[in-house]
């Protein structure tokens, strides 16, 4: 499902578990949790519980006092990395191959918003061709990196993302709620703080290297449960 | 003992940071712990380590570092108990990342412990490793995690394969090996298995096209049948959402079978009928069915078409749409977003409801609608479109204007129709929103204004409207103690517009019939500039813009010259050095260069929109390959590599004979005024500088300059004895004003080079006075010819009529002329005839140039130029330099 973290927060911006299924380092962490509570927070109950930051989008949804948040990729389409400077000539030829053909050049690792953001400054219409891609064939994905190994450049980076169900992802914070519930019993923030080892097991139960493992909370349980009872 | 129960000092812990009042005290805290938890490791204290690791662990999430703690979590993963080894895992997953050296050495505990016996071992290894496996670690693990994929608890079978996807990731070779298990987990009943060897399968048909085409062919029935069955099943407590078994589950298989269907018409074929029964019979009140939904249509949009499908689909967008709860929307714009390609009239029916969405209290709906929206604009429907856009700009709150306003600017510059509707809009755009406008746009809009000059009076005539209410605003909101941000761009192109063309605000010149005629006298005129001059809150870059405006009008209108002096004057003590020169050097020229003013401030030539949009687009590289073939071997022009084909075009110094007179004299005229010290022209200087700029600007093509200014300073040294400088030290020292008069002499000429751009081409007059002509420049694939001709009673200006003969049996497109000369020349280039140059001297073209010589009678012409054009695409390039003009000619 693409998960690139979960977190919770309180109402007070304090985080009570954080789990990261890619690397930041300590900085950005704290910067990204400080922004996101931020943006959130500031939202009421009539707005939709999606958010775009930087390149992720963020599910959220509010329990009580507590905020869970999920971000994931904001990117909906296939993603190309390319050198910089081949860009617009890239572009140009591609159009004519196939219909619907952009080239993202960039040496590594910039995320979606920032090449949108990019793009948009050196020219509108790249934009619009972008949001066909997801329709791009898979067949011409692999003819398209092939000739442009042959032909032009080599490509750096080739990766594809899926779109985000965001709604899914909704289902699933309410899944991961009613799990903790019926393990803690009434959960509230101060379970999940003084027992945080008991909620990552829980998290690793269900959601691994950023997909869903198990939807079942008597499997998903079962495993905690048993070793409570050993111990 | 038990190692989470027993965690009592944890708790203290815990308590003991939560009852912080401050940041300082919970880092004190933090400190104090951490300190404790280094000696326990220290003396490598058995049975505190789970709980030091625990209390890292948290320590890790307020956001302290704990690498020192690394060790410890692989000691805890080697020692032998499920309790410590299970900690020891978490705390692995939590604090180490897959870049860190430390992680090499857990590889060896992993392979044991995906060998172990214990069931549950093998999970906790199976979900470290799927979590944080790097490359390496994929390589030396893969086949333990292959083998898992067939164990006999379905709990390691569903973690192994989630451990499959991030090998499949890191080392797509690998790929291979896993199709068949992966297949094998795809006829599962248990649900975590299935739903993980599904995201394994959907994972593996994007590394690896082989295992998409085996998938495709043989698995697709399968799934469809999983999926049916899935929709089908009865209740199931264990996994029932709102009245549907797993809802995820059926969104993984909807994932699945998209990829499967892409671009392939059997599969698509195979999954219609499901599809159209996920699609009808899907409950739509709950979140979970919705998710479904969303799911479903994403898949009917990319998998091959059928008609009714998609008509379906579209269906549940519209509803979608409409629906009062903001996630739906939300996800329904997104989805839009992606249909419009696939169905565009489709899309386009819900545009009022898109439009409606963008005015939405909520931020992301409104950024999703505004990009919708965006794409959805074409030329029938962009002035409707715009104006609404438009319209909820003033209402719209300010954290969304600037956003919307980029938005605008972009969809107005795209599709204008016709030039007054853009300027119309953008006037509207700069009077709601004129802070959010970034700096390209209203230069695009300058240029535009400049290149209408049908339309200058009425633009002069409505910015001065505008400008006046806004200004009138701002007053009121002042006194009402509001706060309103004022609109510096529209002040810019205001204060722009008025000194350009402030005589046609005055004559009303130019009238449309859509226009109340507006009286406005000169002073008025005066005082709009004076209000932007003097408000306080405007950066620098307006205030220099309108001291140039008043410059300008001051020679428009010479009634209120005496005025505009008075208050150019008030800058003269400007803590800003740039409004204090400029102040100064206006207020002489009002006062005692009243001859050459009308000339100096003319109005500017029509800007050129290619020239800008190249120099917008500067930082892309230029293709340009150079002509390899031009033989030596020429009777004038000198073909030569351009390795630095600019450097070289610029400093006619370095490999010229010195045409006549003494080589330090023409050294210094090269230069002269990059050479002269600031104080002594620093006004004319200015203008010089700006119209070299003009002049570089024309050679360019888009390249940056600065390559003459190197020049410059190489040179620079090797000068020093020479007599020129003296000269030059000599008028630097004489007093800078008077000095002025005597240079502006050579400014007009400078001036002469600038009103060529306007809208007079020169005609060239045979006047009767023959030359000979003259074979420029002769390659293998190209002739030009120069006939020279004067004008009567001018010998310093030299006409010269370039013909250009293509020598191939290939046309050129897109030929360009560029041409150099030393500074005591003046160049003025006409347009050429044509840029396509018919094959084999079947034509030619004519370009008119026009030399102007300061130094006539000392020094003779010299010119160097670039050719440059395309056969069938490919870019040319030629240079060469001319040296022996007709002598009668300059000297």
């Amino acid at each position: 499902m693409g998960i690139r973290f979960i977190l919770m927060v309180n109402k007070q911006g304090q985080t009570r578990l954080a789990q990261y299924y890619e690397w930041l380092t300590l900085e950005e962490r704290r910067a990204l949790e400080g922004e996101i509570v931020r943006k959130c927070l500031a939202r009421n109950d009539q707005q939709c519980s999606f958010v775009e930051h930087r390149n992720y989008k963020i599910v959220y949804r509010r329990y009580a006092s507590l905020f869970f948040l999920v971000g994931v990729d904001n990117d909906e389409v296939s993603f190309y990395l390319f050198n910089y400077s081949m860009l617009l000539f890239s572009a140009f030829i591609f159009d004519a191959v196939t219909r619907v053909i952009f080239m993202i050049s960039f040496e590594h690792g910039y995320g979606w918003s920032r090449t949108m953001s990019i793009l948009e400054e050196m020219d509108g219409w790249i934009y619009k061709l972008s949001n066909s891609w997801s329709f791009l064939m898979p067949d011409h994905y692999f003819n398209l990196i092939h000739c442009l190994n042959i032909s032009l450049f080599s490509v750096n980076t080739v990766c594809i993302w899926q779109l985000q169900n965001e709604l899914a992802i909704l289902e699933f914070i309410h899944l991961l709620v009613e799990t903790m519930d019926r393990h803690f019993g009434n959960v509230c923030e101060l379970d999940i703080m003084f027992h945080l080892e008991k909620a990552h097991f829980m998290l690793e139960e269900m959601v691994m290297n950023g997909c869903i493992v198990e939807t079942s909370k008597s499997n998903i349980l079962s495993p905690i449960q048993l070793m409570d009872k050993t111990s | 003992m038990n190692p989470f129960s027993s965690g009592t000092r944890l708790r203290d812990m815990i308590r003991a940071i939560r009852a912080c009042k401050t940041a300082a005290d919970e880092r004190a805290v933090v400190r104090k712990e951490c300190a404790a938890i280094r000696t326990s490791m220290n003396e490598n204290d058995q049975d505190y380590r789970h709980r030091n690791l625990a209390k890292l662990m948290f320590i890790h999430m307020l956001g302290y570092p704990t690498h020192f703690g690394q060790m410890e979590c692989l000691k805890l993963i080697a020692s032998a108990g499920f309790p410590e080894k299970r900690i020891g895992y978490l705390g692995l997953m939590l604090l180490l990342d897959e870049r860190q050296e430390v992680l090499m050495l857990v590889t060896n505990s992993l392979k044991q412990d995906l060998n172990h016996s214990n069931q549950y071992i093998v999970g906790l290894a199976l979900c470290a490793l799927g979590n944080i496996c790097s490359a390496e670690m994929a390589r030396d693990l893969a086949p333990e995690v292959e083998r898992l994929l067939q164990f006999r608890d379905p709990n390691v079978r569903k973690k192994a394969a989630l451990c499959s996807i991030r090998i499949i990731k890191k080392v797509p070779d690998l790929s291979e090996n896993f199709i068949n298990p992966a297949a094998a987990l795809l006829k599962e009943k248990h649900h975590g298995v299935l739903i993980t060897g599904i995201q394994l399968c959907t994972d593996l048909c994007k590394v690896s096209p082989e295992a998409l085409e085996f998938l495709r062919k043989k698995h697709t029935d399968g799934l469809v049948k999983t999926l049916k069955g899935a929709v089908n099943s009865p209740y199931t407590p264990e996994y029932d959402i709102a009245g549907i078994a797993d809802p995820f589950l059926h969104i993984r298989l909807l994932k699945l079978l998209r990829v499967l269907g892409q671009g392939d018409a059997d599969a698509s074929d195979a999954m219609n009928d499901i599809l159209a029964q996920v699609a009808t019979k899907t409950e739509s009140k709950k979140n979970a069915g919705n998710a479904i939904l969303y799911e479903c249509v994403e898949t009917i949009m990319s998998i091959e078409d059928n008609g009714g499908l998609r008509v379906l689909a579209i269906n549940i967008l519209g509803r979608f749409l409409s629906n009062r709860d903001n996630n739906i929307r939300y996800v329904a714009l997104n989805m839009l977003m992606k249909a419009i390609t696939v169905d565009a009239q489709a899309v386009q029916r819900h545009r009022a409801t898109i439009l409606e969405c963008v005015k939405d209290s909520d931020a992301s709906i409104q950024k999703r609608a505004l990009e919708l929206v965006y794409v959805l604009v074409n030329d029938t429907n962009v002035k409707p479109l715009t104006k609404e856009l438009i319209d909820y700009l003033e209402v719209s709150d300010q954290e969304f204007k600037g956003y919307l306003t980029a938005k605008i600017c972009s969809i107005v510059e795209k599709f204008s129709p016709e030039k007054i509707w853009y300027i119309d809009q953008m006037l509207r755009v700069l009077n709601e929103a004129g802070s959010f406008v970034s700096d390209e746009v209203w230069h695009a809009l300058i240029v535009v204004i400049s290149s209408a000059s049908d339309l200058h009076g009425y633009t002069v005539r409505a910015l001065y409207k505008a400008f006046q209410t806004s200004s009138e605003q701002e007053m009121s909101f002042q006194s009402t103690s509001k706060k309103k941000t004022h609109q510096e761009s529209l002040v810019r192109i205001a204060v722009w517009c008025i000194g350009e063309y402030g005589d046609m605000l005055v004559n009303n010149v130019g009238m449309l019939d859509i226009e109340d005629p507006i009286t406005v006298t000169e002073s008025d005129t005066v005082d709009v500039v004076k209000i932007a001059i003097k408000h306080h809150a405007l950066d620098l870059t307006t205030k220099a813009m309108a001291l140039v405006a008043l410059l300008k009008l001051s020679s428009r209108f010479p009634s209120c010259s005496e005025r505009i002096k008075d208050i150019i004057v008030q800058h003269k003590g400007s803590f800003v050095l740039e409004l204090q020169q400029r102040s100064l050097e206006f207020n002489s020229i009002i006062e005692k260069h009243q001859n050459i003013r009308s000339a100096l401030v003319e109005r500017m030539p029509i800007l050129d929109k290619a020239t800008f949009s190249t120099r917008r687009a500067g930082s892309l590289p230029a293709a340009v390959s150079t002509s390899s073939g031009a033989s030596l071997d020429l009777p004038n022009g000198v073909a030569k590599p351009s390795a630095a084909p600019l450097v070289d075009l610029l400093d006619l110094s370095d490999d010229l004979p010195a045409p006549s007179s003494s080589g330090g004299d023409f050294l210094q005229d090269l230069l002269g005024v990059d050479l002269s010290p600031a104080p002594t022209q620093s006004g004319l200087g200015q203008i010089q500088k700006a119209d070299t700029d003009v002049l570089l600007d024309l050679l360019s093509s888009g390249t940056p300059i600065q390559s003459s200014s190197p020049t410059t300073e190489i040179l620079l040294p090797s000068q020093n004895d020479k007599s020129p400088i003296a000269t030059l030290d000599a008028r630097s020292s004489s007093s800078s004003l008077s000095e002025q008069a005597t240079s502006s002499a050579r400014a007009a000429p400078m001036m002469d080079l600038l009103d060529g751009f306007g809208p007079s081409p020169l005609k060239p007059e045979d006047n009767g006075s023959v030359y000979p002509s003259l074979v420029a420049f002769e390659s293998s694939s190209l002739r030009i010819t120069f006939n020279f001709s004067k004008q009567p009673g001018n010998p310093q200006t030299t006409l010269i009529q370039a013909t250009f003969t293509n020598l191939t049996p290939n046309v050129f497109t897109d030929l360009i002329f560029q041409a150099a000369v030393p500074k005591f020349l003046q160049l003025h280039l006409d347009p050429a005839s044509s840029n396509i140059l018919p094959a084999s001297g079947n034509g030619s073209i004519t370009q008119n140039l026009r030399v102007t010589n300061s130094q006539h009678g000392k020094k003779s012409l010299l010119m160097r130029m670039r050719m440059s054009y395309k056969i069938d695409n490919k870019d040319m390039l030629e240079e060469g330099q001319i040296n022996n003009f007709p002598q009668d000619l300059g000297s």
